[in-house]
């Protein structure tokens, strides 16, 4: 059935009434009719995307949804609907004791990159560095960064590779200064508290840097990521061996604990990304007598050889060839 | 057509395009009918006829030419004189009795050197039995000079056309000279990989005219252009210089605006290794993008085909010609009246010299900066 010639708030009202009554059938015409006559309309875009959900069909919906973004970056709705699209349930957090705030003293607040601290912006750069060079054609991708704080890291990898991101977060300020200082109509943040569960498949590879040391169950939040992608992660943690958690454990009061590199890779190993493709060491922190004393110049922040000393360990994980 | 007598040569151009002044309409071609004629009057051998020019021209100074009346052709075919009818009649491919009356005499026994002629008058001339060289302005404008083709309906002209062809390593040469350029600059923008660039247009340009008459619009390609902004992490907008402001353009704008306006270099912008794909209306630039490797998209046909090698046949032109700079210089002359196709040798490109004789810069001096 085809609807005579309609204004594109007719078609969008034709369809979301038919919505309205449950009736999926019926909003297909007007929605398929406004997208060849509106293409830019993003709203016709959202209830595509809405009704691509409502069969099962995310894949078909995220990309609606990014193509809403194309022509109203700033569509809150459309932002929420990928949010709700890619985290598919989380619990009530309102048990959950940690400071999600920004001013925390774990967080990055700046909104504009240059001012994120370098060993931080060091990670991300080689993420997109890494993601240009072997996803091609990397404009192509689409990202997960698991625990992106305030989104700077997203933006990056948005920037350096081209690929869309969707950023999650714990603290539901950083998700906004994120939207606001980092969000473009490719690159989205979304408030999201671990345990959550992630909808299968949507990504070619996901990012968690710094995160996995933040929560009880690392292997559960690892077993979201590989949900998340068949793709490769890239994850750093704080290496145990540059930085004991025995020791300077009391320096992070929101880590859970640290890693050795064997229980890295065995941890990613036991998700089915048992190929290392990259690995980088990192020293942040000047230590004195087992004590961390400050930071050290940004100029020695890059990532480096992975050392039994390294204080952080970066790594590109993959499944098997 | 075997070789073909003439007793005269004729400069001409698209005699039917009007140009909008205070009080109506002049000729919009007669500079550049001026201007082939001043170039080509001492490249001609001597014992060639002396060329005169047809054109529409008002102050045309006497004893150098026809005045061609244009509105009064015009006003025989029942026409109003505009850019609308203009677009229409130009593209024509059969042209009506009352042109090719009006065009008997002026070139009887001529050889017709045209510059950009429409398919219209081609098809007069074809009428008329006429040989015909036409010269256009290659879309390849980063070489050290401008690049001109030619198209002929004489296969003895064309033979000759053909062994003057620009050689692909010159043009590949060049890329490498500005991509090599390009590696001490910073970028001329932010660019992701992927980044995808759309290039306006002049809105009057003949490229524009569509097969119907209209004149192609960017904004009539909405749907293509939002898949290219879902297709890439940057789609960047860059006005034609010489048409900063563009309705259609702005409406695209208007309506994606993730599209982000750019007065970066275009060459700058081209060898820029994030570039992944131009697109526009029909933009000679898509054809620079290739010759850098780019992706190149048209939303409408281009105006000439410059890949096809169509050989002249029944009167009608061939394929035109990429030339090589030899085309401004008598040599080049001299073999083509005579119909001599024997292998030439290539001059050296002389930079900027018909760039500067057109005042067609563009963007090309880029390659002139010096960075630090």
């Amino acid at each position: 059935m085809s609807l005579d010639p309609m204004t594109a708030d007719a078609l969008v009202n034709a369809a979301f009434q038919a919505l309205s009554e449950g009736d999926l059938g019926g909003a297909e015409t007007p929605v398929a009719q406004g997208l060849a006559q509106f293409p830019t309309d993003s709203r016709l875009h959202l209830l595509a995307g809405v009704m691509a959900n409502a069969q099962a069909q995310p894949t078909a919906a995220l990309a609606h949804f990014w193509h809403g973004l194309a022509g109203d970056p700033s569509s809150a709705l459309i932002r929420q609907e990928i949010r709700h699209l890619v985290v598919q349930d989380q619990p009530s957090i309102e048990h959950i004791e940690k400071d999600f705030s920004l001013q925390s003293g774990e967080r990055q607040t700046a909104d504009q990159i240059p001012l994120i601290r370098a060993d931080h912006r060091a990670r991300y750069a080689f993420a997109a560095q890494w993601v240009r060079r072997f996803l091609v054609p990397s404009h192509q991708t689409m990202g997960l960064d698991v625990f992106c704080g305030n989104g700077y890291g997203s933006r990056m990898v948005a920037n350096i590779a081209g690929a869309r991101m969707v950023g999650l977060d714990g603290s539901s300020e950083a998700v906004g200064l994120a939207e606001c200082a980092y969000g473009t109509h490719r690159v989205v943040f979304g408030h999201a508290v671990f345990p959550f569960t992630l909808q299968a498949g949507l990504f070619d590879f996901a990012i968690s840097f710094e995160s996995i040391e933040h929560v009880d169950d690392a292997p559960g939040l690892l077993d979201q990521m590989v949900r998340a992608t068949d793709g490769p992660l890239l994850i750093s943690v704080p290496h145990e061996g540059g930085l004991p958690f025995a020791r300077f454990g009391h320096r992070f009061e929101h880590h859970v604990r640290h890693f050795t590199l064997d229980e890295t890779v065995a941890m990613l190993a036991r998700v089915g990304r048992a190929r290392i493709r990259a690995m980088h060491g990192q020293q942040v922190y000047c230590t004195e007598n087992g004590e961390i004393t400050g930071l050290l110049p940004t100029d020695q922040m890059g990532l480096g050889p992975m050392k039994a000393d390294s204080q952080f360990c970066v790594l590109v994980a993959d499944r098997p060839e | 057509m075997s070789m073909p007598s003439h007793s005269r040569i004729v400069i001409t151009g698209d005699l039917l395009r009007p140009f909008p002044v205070d009080d109506g309409w002049e000729g919009a071609t007669w500079k550049n009918i001026r201007w082939l004629s001043a170039l080509l009057r001492p490249l001609l051998p001597d014992n060639a006829p002396a060329p005169t020019t047809l054109a529409w021209d008002a102050l045309m100074p006497a004893g150098a030419g026809v005045f061609f009346d244009t509105p009064a052709l015009y006003d025989a075919l029942g026409e109003s004189l505009n850019l609308r009818s203009w677009a229409t009649l130009a593209q024509r491919q059969t042209a009506p009795d009352a042109l090719v009356e009006a065009l008997r005499e002026p070139l009887q026994d001529a050889l017709v050197i045209g510059y950009e002629l429409p398919p219209v008058l081609l098809d007069a001339m074809r009428q008329l039995q006429l040989p015909v060289i036409d010269l256009i302005l290659h879309p390849l404008r980063f070489l050290p000079d401008l690049v001109f083709a030619m198209r002929t309906n004489v296969p003895a002209f064309h033979e000759v056309l053909l062994r003057h062809a620009l050689a692909p390593s010159e043009v590949a040469r060049q890329v490498g000279l500005i991509q090599a350029k390009a590696a001490w600059m910073p970028p001329p923008e932010p660019m992701p990989s992927g980044t995808a660039l759309l290039l306006g247009q002049v809105a009057s340009d003949r490229a524009m005219v569509l097969a119907d008459g209209r004149l192609a619009r960017l904004d009539d390609h909405l749907g293509e252009l939002h898949r290219l902004c879902t297709e890439h992490p940057l789609v960047l907008y860059k006005p034609h210089p010489y048409a900063a402001y563009d309705p259609a353009a702005q409406t695209v704008l208007q309506q994606l605006p993730c599209i982000v306006r750019t007065s970066a270099n275009f060459y700058h912008l081209l060898a820029q290794p994030e570039l992944d794909t131009v697109v526009a209306l029909n933009s000679s630039g898509l054809i620079e993008a290739r010759a850098f490797g780019r992706r190149a998209h048209q939303l409408v046909p281009f105006l000439y085909d410059f890949d096809s090698s169509r050989a002249p046949a029944g009167g009608h032109p061939g394929s035109p010609v990429a030339l090589s700079p030899a085309w401004n210089e008598p040599g080049f002359w001299r073999s083509m009246l005579a119909g001599d196709a024997s292998t030439p040798t290539t001059p050296a490109w002389v930079p900027n010299r018909l760039r500067r004789s057109m005042n067609a810069d563009w963007g090309y001096q880029f390659m002139e900066q010096v960075c630090a």
